[in-house]
Formats: structure tokens, sequence, C-alpha cells
């Protein structure tokens, strides 16, 4: 899976099921939980999509605003897990 | 993962910045101002005394009356102590004069008796007070209410716990040496006595004040305030009272800080004399509304026999006197400010007899010592 | 030793040049020394469990790293040796204490009451092996490096809680103390006497607590003022606390977490435990809410999951209550805290997800007016007991009595929040750092000053009264 395959699931999963609003004007490097536009209770939503789509546990410890705050890292660190995995 | 193997010592390299330099003259230039600020009138109008963290009014009040003391007339020759029962009883010129008249010595007096205090306070305050001024003469008030088993007041700890009296006895501490010397410290600890009243500080200055008028220069309790000593005593004074006694056992503790003081006098070369203070006869009863007495008056008088049993073996021991309570001197009615003190108007005949007394039994007085912080 | 003291400060100056004078392999030893010797001075028992726990969490981490089948096994024995020793002394203790006869009570002392730390080292403990168990980090093989995580002093007594992950590569790693460093730790230091002793102390001074202590003989604006000004008390007490110790620690080269971001400047409840004792809020976040939470959304992964909006957050703050104190009104407090997560996650169902800034202004100011109401309303029950609780809320209610509050403190309210918008506006909480050369020097010369005024102001006895 290259990384715009992973980027494209985690913007859709983050219009449509964070940010309830598909027309919201997201970009890659937005800020999601530092700037308060979801809340940061919301990880454990993307800790599960994870685990669904990509079959990657994430550790709960590692489900960090740091670590995943836009799109952009949170698909860094899918690939890099994937990457760990093989 | 963890490499626990590799070790660097610490690297530290030049740590000083110019900053810190000049906020360590800016601080102490603060320091100056501050203490320039605290000595303008300004500043002195709102403070009523000089105080030092003892927070005891009556105590502050009379290091300050001391000290004008000894400005004025130079250091007492004689120093009356004890707990109120002293500061309240015995009239400092009633004494000299009597005193001065059966012996032809000129003496003055100024008494230092403590409200609250029990003997061993005051042995703890004579080390300061001898060190400053030495006194010729001791004149020791104390009685049966000095040395009961159980009285225990929260007053020992502000003395021996107090940096500036520390400080003054000659264990330096930065809290004494500021206290000693510096008006805008002592000006905070004035301020600091608004704490305990969520920082209001006319609340302060009311403690202080409520002494206003209540005290002589020379030290002595001025209040002509009278009981009728017929009257009941509330049901609380009572029961104080009675857990005072306890068990009626001799405090040892006590008696020891008596032979401490009269120790630490005859150090000096001082004369000594210990006296029995005055109380009414209705305190053996206790006497409430219905004239049933609260008090078991055989044991209490056995209790006063025994306390002064001690007393004039301890007197004896150090070759003093010990000039016990003459139940035929004629105190006036209106003369007792509660069952155990005297007021002014009693405590004038007292100090009268008391100054007869000393001169019958005491030898002459050593010559006033060289090198006195009397001017 | 309390860390506001010279005994302390004294303690620290020793040890730090006790540390820069020893070679590099003793260094962590003289460390793990200090704060053994540091905790013999609050008890003389209790550094005896901080060892036992260690040497036993130690085994566990090596054994549960090592282990197959079983791991899981493992990993339940050590949490259950730390939550037990807990709730010994959190329950057990305290219901012994209560019914002992003096005499035994006295002797069995150590064994009751809750020791010093153990909050924080067994929570300490907890990550550890939860960590190795996720495989999230090795077990160290040095045995002085770990306890030396459980016991370093600075921490030791309050926090900040540690993980293993952020705390042990420091103690091996080479520790370097250059010039920023120096200065950024002392100038947290410096903000920290600020916050526990000028502003915490001032606070103090003006006995906020007295009316919380009879509610019943005050009427509403006095309790809630109150609880405002003991709010902040509690706040810039805490927060300077653990700015003073993560200052000392950097001072040995070892970074601390930061435990309070601008809470007050929080847009909602669950905002606020983000920036209100960070390194719990976080430790509670990733070992109880996260995988509660992601247990029930492994069913139901939607968003609008409602047992998921509600009982992660409330089981999360129910334990949050019970680790501050095993009492009705603690329980309580995470109760209240917990609904009003609930409470805003329901709320944010309906809404569409905007950022911060394109909230209108006065919507932004009502909210954190409601804010600070709501979190004043849940500091009555970690304040007071469930009676004085119940007291307090119906004085609350229908307690008018015109009686006008203490404004006087509102001053030092308005330090506290300007201290906390300048870190804020700025994001850096050492922004003073960058202020010209004479801002600085003034800071440097008056908060020292002040600092000994103040204190030397909470120094004196009640006034000596005459019975």
């Amino acid at each position: 899976m290259d990384r715009n395959q992973v980027l494209q699931k985690v913007r859709e999963f983050t219009l449509n099921e964070l940010l309830k609003n598909p027309n919201y004007d997201l970009k890659d490097d937005e800020p999601l939980f530092s700037s308060g536009l979801i809340d940061s209770f919301a990880m454990a939503q993307v800790g599960v999509f994870i685990e669904t789509e990509f079959n990657l546990y994430i550790p709960d410890p590692e489900l960090t605003v740091e670590n995943m705050d836009t799109i952009n890292q949170i698909t860094d660190k899918i690939l890099a897990e994937l990457a760990a995995q093989q | 993962m963890l490499n626990v193997e590799r070790r660097v010592s610490l690297a530290i390299a030049r740590p000083l910045p110019p900053t810190l330099a000049h906020a360590a003259l800016l601080f102490v230039a603060l320091c100056w101002i501050g203490e320039w600020a605290a000595r303008t009138p300004m500043v002195q109008n709102h403070i009523p005394y000089q105080v030092y963290g003892i927070n005891h009014p009556q105590i502050e009040i009379q290091f300050n009356l001391l000290e004008r003391f000894v400005q004025e007339q130079g250091a007492p020759d004689c120093l009356i102590l004890g707990s109120s029962q002293a500061f309240r009883s015995i009239d400092p010129i009633a004494f000299e004069h009597t005193f001065e008249a059966a012996t032809n010595q000129p003496i003055s007096c100024y008494n230092f008796g403590i409200t609250g205090a029990q003997i061993r306070t005051t042995s703890m305050v004579v080390q300061l007070l001898f060190k400053e001024y030495p006194p010729r003469l001791v004149v020791v008030g104390t009685s049966f209410l000095d040395y009961t088993e159980l009285r225990r007041q929260d007053i020992d700890e502000r003395f021996t716990q107090n940096d500036w009296i520390r400080y003054r006895l000659g264990k330096f501490s930065l809290n004494g040496w500021l206290s000693e010397h510096s008006y805008a410290w002592r000006a905070l600890t004035f301020l600091s006595y608004a704490a305990p009243h969520g920082m209001r500080y006319e609340a302060a200055r009311r403690e202080f004040k409520k002494w206003d008028g209540e005290i002589a220069p020379n030290g002595f309790a001025t209040s002509p305030k009278a009981i009728d000593p017929t009257v009941p005593l509330q049901t609380a004074a009572v029961k104080n009272f009675q857990r005072q006694l306890g068990n009626y056992h001799l405090s040892e503790h006590d008696l020891a800080a008596l032979e401490e003081i009269i120790t630490r006098s005859q150090a000096l070369g001082a004369q000594v004399i210990v006296v029995e203070m005055a109380y009414h006869q209705a305190l053996l009863e206790l006497k409430d509304a219905h004239g049933q007495p609260r008090m078991d008056k055989d044991r209490l008088q056995a209790f006063i026999a025994q306390v002064n049993d001690r007393l004039r073996e301890i007197a004896d021991k150090h070759g003093i006197p010990f000039i016990e309570l003459d139940p035929t001197l004629p105190l006036p009615k209106n003369g007792w400010y509660d069952l155990y003190h005297l007021n002014r108007i009693g405590a004038e005949p007292y100090s009268r007899w008391l100054g007869e007394r000393a001169a019958q039994t005491l030898d002459p007085l050593p010559p006033p010592l060289s090198g006195r912080n009397g001017k | 030793m309390s860390i506001l003291s010279l005994d302390f400060l004294q303690f620290v100056l020793i040890t730090l040049a006790i540390y820069y004078l020893l070679p590099g392999r003793l260094q962590n030893l003289s460390l793990l020394i200090a704060s053994y010797y540091f905790y013999y001075t609050w008890n003389h028992y209790h550094p005896l469990l901080l060892f036992g726990l260690t040497i036993l969490v130690f085994g566990l981490g090596h054994w549960l790293h090592r282990a197959g089948r079983g791991r899981r096994l493992i990993l339940v024995l050590g949490i259950l040796l730390n939550v037990g020793l807990l709730l010994w002394f959190l329950i057990g203790g305290k219901t012994l204490y209560n019914t002992l006869p003096d005499a035994q009570r006295f002797d069995l002392l150590p064994l009751l009451i809750l020791p010093v730390g153990l909050s924080y080292y067994a929570l300490n403990s907890i990550s550890y092996l939860i960590d190795i168990h996720l495989r999230l980090i090795k077990p160290t093989s040095n045995l002085i490096d770990f306890a030396l995580y459980l016991a370093w002093y600075p921490k030791l007594i309050s926090g900040p809680l540690e993980r293993a992950r952020r705390f042990l590569p420091q103690l091996a790693e080479k520790r370097r103390l250059s010039d920023q460093d120096l200065a950024s730790n002392l100038t947290l230091i410096l903000i920290g006497l600020f916050r526990a002793s000028i502003l915490a102390g001032l606070l103090a001074l003006y006995l906020p607590s007295v009316p919380l202590l009879a509610p019943s003989d005050y009427g509403n604006p006095v309790l809630l003022w109150a609880l405002v000004t003991y709010a902040f008390y509690l706040y810039n007490q805490f927060a300077g606390y653990t700015d003073i110790v993560r200052g000392v620690s950097g001072l040995f080269g070892i970074q601390l977490s930061r435990n309070f971001n601008a809470p007050f400047f929080s847009k909602d409840v669950s905002d606020f435990w983000q920036r209100w004792h960070i390194s719990l809020s976080q430790w509670l976040r990733d070992y109880i809410y996260l995988p509660i939470s992601r247990a029930f959304l492994r069913r139901n992964p939607s968003r609008n999951n409602i047992p998921n909006l509600i009982v992660p957050p409330m089981a999360t703050m129910l334990i949050s209550g019970l680790w501050h104190g095993a009492n009705w009104n603690h329980l309580l407090w995470g109760a209240l805290i917990g609904l009003f997560i609930v409470l805003e996650n329901l709320r944010a169902l309906g809404r569409p997800a905007v950022v911060e800034a394109a909230i209108p202004l006065r919507r932004r100011i009502s909210e954190r007016l409601w804010l600070i109401l709501l979190m004043t309303i849940a500091t009555v029950p970690f304040v007071l007991d469930l009676k004085q609780t119940l007291i307090f809320f119906v004085k609350l209610i229908h307690g008018w009595d015109g009686q006008m509050f203490d404004l006087r403190p509102i001053w030092v309210i308005a330090l506290s929040l300007l201290v906390d918008w300048i870190q804020h506006r700025h994001g850096d909480e050492l922004i003073f750092r960058t202020w010209p050369a004479w801002a600085r020097t003034v800071l440097l010369a008056t908060i020292p000053l002040a600092v000994i005024v103040v204190i030397h102001l909470q120094s004196a006895p009640p006034v000596f009264i005459y019975p």
C-alpha cells in the first residue's frame, strides 16, 4: 500500500467519522486535536480505525496528540508500523 | 531501546550571565530602600511597637517599655520577675519607697512579670534580661499556681523557638539578626501578626491597643479594675482551675526553674528574694451560686503548704529569704483584680509591706555593676 | 523535608555538588542514595517499602519480558501488587487506624498511614509493567537506574508521574547542562517559587478556606468566592511545586514532565483535564480511558456509540477520585467531573466540528465562565467531606444572605491569570527568558525578595491570649 492510498483512507475516515462533515476543507498538515477541532478522546476511534482498516495495533500510550495530530502524522505512523511488521 | 551501559559525566559551561550580578545589586538596593522607608515617620506611625515575632503583646510591649526605661533612667537596679501575679501585684514605686526609707539605699525597679507565664517561662526570659541589664536585686514573685502539675500553655515555645531571643543569647540566625537590626523587618513582623486574622491589620493592632494605658513606664500593671470576691466564678473558669491542679502533684520541673533563676541571679552577684504572691481566701473554696464550694479546701491548703515548704527549703539552700504571705496583712476590699491578682489599689499596700520585709531580711545590695548597658 | 524549606535548598546544593564531583559511573548511585535519604527524612520505615516494591517490580518486569504464555497473568499479578498496596493504605489501613486502640495504633502507624509518594510510585510501577507487556520498552538491566526511576527525589513525593520510556534513557545518556539549560531550569524554579511561595502564600494569608470549614455559617456568594480563591490557591501551590521540582531535577540534567498548562484558559471540562495535573491525566488516559473506550469501539466503531461516550469517562474519573482519596466525597468529585464530560460528549454529538479560533469571542468567554463555575462546583467534594458538601450545595441553591465576600484576594488571582495568559499566549512556559535584560533583572531581584517577605509574613504564631 503506498502512502497516497493510506493518506486517502485516513482522510476519508477523518472527514466522515471524526468530523462528520465530508465537505470540510481539511489540509494534510492541519492540526486536528491540538487545535480543538476534534476532542482528544476521539483518539480511541483512530486506534480502532487503524486496527480494523490496517490490521495494526497501536498501543494506547502511542496514541498521543504529539504523534498523531495531523492526517500526515497519522499516515506516517501507520506506514512506520507497517514497515516494522515486515 | 534502552542503552544503560554508556555513561558520561555531566558537563557544565560558563554559568553566570551578567543579569545575575545586576539582579544581586538591585536586590541589595531594594533592601536598602525598604529599610530607609521603614524608618520614616510615615511608616513608623503605623506601627505601635517594635515586635520580635513572639506575638505575646504584653511581653513585647514590656521589651519596648524597658528599653525606654533604660534610655531615660539607666538600667534598673531591681528586676521584678514572675507571672501576671507579679505583674499586677508588685508596684515598683511603692516597693522602692519603703525599701529606700528602711535601708537608705535608693533603687529603681522594673516589673517584668509575664502574663500567662509559668516560672519556667520566666527562667528563659531571665537569661536575656540578665545578659542585657544585670540587676543588683531580683524579686521573684511566685505562688502555688506556678507549681501545679497540669498548667501548660503554649507560651514556652514562643520563647524557646524565637530567633530574636536566641540571637540575643548568642545563637546567630538571619531572622534574629534582622529582628534586632532592621526596622523594615520588624515592620513586616508586625504585619505578620495580621496573618492569623486573614491579613486584617487593624485586628493585629487591636491586640496591642488593648494594653494602652494598662502598663506603666516601669512595667507595672495599672489597671484599677476590681471584682467582688463574693460573686461566684463562671463554671468554665472553675473547671480550668481544677484542671490545672490535676491530682495535686508538685511540678518538679517548675521548682527546678525557680532554682535556675536564683542561681543565675546569684552568679551575677545580685541579691534575691522569693515572695509568695497574694490570693483571695475565696479562691480556696470557689463557692458557686448556691453557696456550695467547688474546691476541696483542705486538699488545696495542704498543697499550698507543701509548695511553701519546698520554696522555703530552696530559699534556705541558696541562703536567700522566702517571704510568705502574711494573712493578717490588711488589703483593701476593692484591691482585687480577680481572685489571685491584686489591682493597683491592692498592690500599693502589698508592695509597701513587701519593701519593708525585703529591707529587714536582705543584706546590703552590692554596688552598681560597671559596664552596664544603662546610660 | 518539605520542598519549600531551607533544608531542602541545602540538600539540593549538597547533592548537586556530590553529583558534579563523582565520576559518571557513580553519579546515578549517588542520586539513588540521596533519594532514599530524602525519603527517610519523611518516614523511617517507608524506604523499606519502596525498596521491596522496587525489587519485586524489577523482577516482574524481566519475567514478563521473557515469558511466552502467561504474560497476561504476570502483568495482572504486577498490577494487583501495586493496586493492592494502594488499596490497603487507602481503605484497609485507614479503617484499622480508626478501630485500633491508641497504643497499638501508634506502634503500627507505618503500616496504617498512606506512605507519602506511594500513590505516585505505584502508578509508575504499573505503567512500567504495562509498557513492557505492550512491548513498548524492554526492562532495564540496571537495578540502580530502575530504583532511581521510582525514587528520584524531586518527583518522589508529589510527582510528576514519569514514563520509563522517557525517564530511563535520560539516566543512561550523556547528561549535559549548558548555559541555556541552567538558565531554563533556574527560570522554572523561579516561576515555581513565584507561584507556590508568593501567589499561593498570599492567597493563604487571606484565609480563603475559613468559610469552607463551616459552610452552614455563610451565604452563597461568600462560599462560592471562597471556593474560587481556594481553587487558585491549590492550583498555584501544586503548579509552583511541580515547576520547582522540575527545575531542580533539570539541574541534574534529568527532565521531568510538565503538569499544568493554563487550566483556567481551557474551553471545556475535558480540555481542563488535559491542562490540570497533566501527568496524571495522561496516565489515566493511556491506561484506563483508552483501553476501555477501544473495547467499546471495537463492537461499534461509530462516533455515536452512546455507551462509549458514557462508560469510559465515568470509569476514568471514578478511579481518579479513588486515587485522590478513598472517601465518598472524592468519589463524588470524580463522578461529577465524569458526568460533566459525559454531558459534553453528548452535547458534541449534534454539533459540527469547528476550530477553536472560529468560535465567536462572546461564546468563548461565556464558555470559560461556565467552565469555571462547573469546576468550582466540582471542587466542593474535593475539599469538603460528604456531609459538608451537601450542606454546601443546599446553601448554594438557597443561601443568599446579601453578605459581601472578601474581595481583597482578587489582585492575586488576577496576577495568577496574567502569568498563565503570558505563558499560554506564547505557547512557552519559559517565555520570560526572552524578555529584555532589564526586565529579567527586575524579576530575578524582586521574586526572591518577595518570597522572603511572604514567608516571613506567614511565620508568626497566633496571638497569645491569656486564658
